[in-house]
């Protein structure tokens, strides 16, 4: 790791942030040590797809902020070849690269800082990227899960998803709505879309995807092993965002089962966009996994 | 791991700015070093994440000239210190000197071209004339009228608003510890405070008291050209202007998933500042 330099935010004085270069591709991250330094895990934001390290309207950077002052140290960072971090010379795709990236970090900041057990907290791909480092290093402690898509690049996988979701728009949405009624009685709907779709769902009543049930066995196995070991995963989702209809479909009827097992919580947050845009959504966000941090690790912003 | 050698050398670094730390990439020149450094002057709020690509692409282009290059956040920015209600116009300008400053530091060099995007390039516009440091300067569709520009982002965050089911986002409407606090408008996810919003309404690119550099280029990506009449006033300063029309999508509005890139922007831009 490259020597660091520090800075002090007037915002939060306490903190003080280290630019640093990570891993062998000298990954950009900026550290967020905690003001009062105790035995609690360190916290990693990894990119939320292709949004710089800072995150979407800048939610890393306030998450890591708060969760240091709450006692965690905190790193987010870009993973090669996003935002500011340089391109691998190597043709692994994303998702063999991505775990191999988050335990150089944690490598060289057990190294150099320490710290040798870890939360990852991530959006999008990044909350994919949390769910499946939980449980292959050891030295993850938990992990916090917001908006998961895809989970796996396999485009059948993806697309079955995508059809369920639109099924169920038109399901619980669109066939209630006199407005959707007309649109389709005027002509102004995907019929192609709308077809598809109910074709779709009509041969999956009678053939299941050999494909799509591999990849849901395995990511439903992955989260049943996360639950035997009691390792804290704390899922959050958009109410209506895509994210639910992946969990849905990898859990089935197991999925109440699993989230009430104790270690597993899901929240299901109304009126907010996939990436929690808004003040008043990044601030309820924010207190929700601040409450899960100090339910299962203890920091709080008054301890000292 | 031999294979996975950064192809670039890049320094991420906090540096001081009247007594904040704002943070910097810079990109150290490739090959023989020239003696002219590059500051890149990203937009503020919502736009700067968007079109932190486009920039981290130029500055790595304009390295493999042996230009050394410098893209940093303003103060409640990035990575910078502070939230965006710590901002103002004025800190803004203040933040682009130190900035400079230490890039001359860093550097070495004394001749500094200045490229700056919508806001970025209104702060770099000003920020020349004041202080006449930039030789050449590229204003990459600067903001003509700050009142317009804001009404344009209130009708993107309405649109956000109807999109998250109408949920309170103003400050007289805001819960007590959620959303903007009393005198702040949010925008995009950012708290504008109340200064800063009256420093953007009264913003005006025109006119320009004096010469921001000796050489500009002007940058539009619009469907129409509307930087003539800033060209024209550029020229009654002497300053030797260049227009570049590109029509292309405004990178700064596009959300980041769809990893847009200017290219013709891009290779104009770096063209013109290696050609001098």
């Amino acid at each position: 790791m490259n020597a660091p330099e520090s800075t002090r935010s007037s915002a939060q004085p306490t903190l003080a942030e280290h630019a640093l270069t990570l891993g062998p591709t000298r990954m950009v991250g900026i550290l967020t040590p905690s003001p009062r330094p105790r035995d609690l895990p360190a916290v990693i934001i990894p990119n939320s797809g292709l949004v710089p390290r800072v995150g979407p309207s800048r939610l890393s950077v306030n998450l890591a902020r708060r969760l240091a002052a709450q006692g965690y140290p905190t790193l987010r960072f870009d993973h090669a070849g996003v935002g500011d971090s340089n391109p691998r010379q190597d043709d692994l795709s994303f998702d063999q690269c991505a775990l191999e990236e988050v335990g150089h970090l944690m490598d060289d900041l057990e190294r150099d800082y320490g710290l040798r057990r870890f939360v990852i907290l991530g959006l999008c791909s990044g909350a994919v990227t949390a769910f499946k480092a939980a449980g292959l290093d050891a030295r993850v402690a938990g992990a916090i899960m917001i908006n998961a898509q895809y989970y796996e690049t396999d485009p059948e996988w993806n697309h079955h998803v995508a059809t369920q979701q639109i099924a169920r728009h038109y399901w619980t949405r669109s066939i209630f709505r006199p407005s959707a009624w007309w649109r389709a009685i005027t002509g102004r709907i995907h019929y192609r879309v709308l077809i598809h779709v109910l074709l779709r769902q009509a041969r999956g009543l009678f053939r299941k995807d050999a494909t799509v049930q591999q990849v849901k066995d395995r990511l439903a196995s992955h989260l049943r092993d996360l639950a035997q070991h009691e390792t804290p995963l704390l899922i959050l989702n958009s109410e209506g965002d895509i994210a639910q209809d992946y969990l849905r479909i990898i859990l089935g009827d197991e999925l109440d089962r699993l989230t009430e097992s104790g270690s597993i919580e899901l929240r299901n947050l109304a009126d907010t966009d996939h990436t929690f845009t808004l003040l008043a959504n990044q601030e309820r966000l924010s207190e929700i996994i601040e409450e899960w941090m100090e339910k299962w690790f203890g920091g709080t912003a008054e301890s000292s | 791991m031999s294979s996975l050698n950064a192809h670039a050398s890049l320094a991420p670094a906090f540096f001081p700015s009247a007594g904040r730390q704002l943070f910097g990439c810079l990109h150290e020149p490739q090959g023989d070093p020239q003696e002219r450094a590059v500051l890149l002057v990203a937009p503020f709020g919502h736009e700067a994440v968007r079109s932190h690509r486009a920039f981290r692409r130029l500055a790595g282009k304009l390295a493999a000239h042996g230009l050394t290059v410098l893209r940093f956040d303003f103060t409640g920015c990035g990575d910078s210190a502070g939230d965006l209600n710590d901002a103002s116009w004025d800190i803004w300008r203040a933040d682009l000197a130190s900035a400079t400053r230490y890039l001359r530091s860093q550097s070495r060099c004394r001749r500094i071209t200045c490229i700056g995007m919508r806001g970025g390039a209104n702060l770099a516009l000003q920020v020349g004339v004041e202080r006449g440091e930039f030789d050449q300067m590229v204003l990459w569709q600067p903001i003509l009228e700050g009142a317009q520009a804001l009404e344009h982002l209130r009708a993107m965050h309405r649109a956000l608003i109807d999109q998250c089911g109408g949920s309170p986002t103003t400050s007289e409407s805001s819960q007590a510890s959620l959303g903007p606090a009393v005198g702040e408008e949010e925008l995009l996810g950012y708290a504008y405070p109340s200064t800063l919003i009256q420093q953007l309404e009264q913003l005006q690119a025109l006119p320009v008291p004096g010469a921001p550099a000796s050489r500009v280029l002007l940058v539009d990506n619009g469907q129409s050209s509307t930087l003539g009449a800033l060209e024209s006033e550029l020229r009654t300063h002497g300053v030797d202007v260049e227009s570049a029309h590109l029509p292309d999508a405004e990178i700064w509005h596009e959300e980041v998933y769809k990893a847009l890139l200017p290219h013709p922007s891009l290779q104009t831009m770096e063209e013109w500042v290696t050609r001098s």
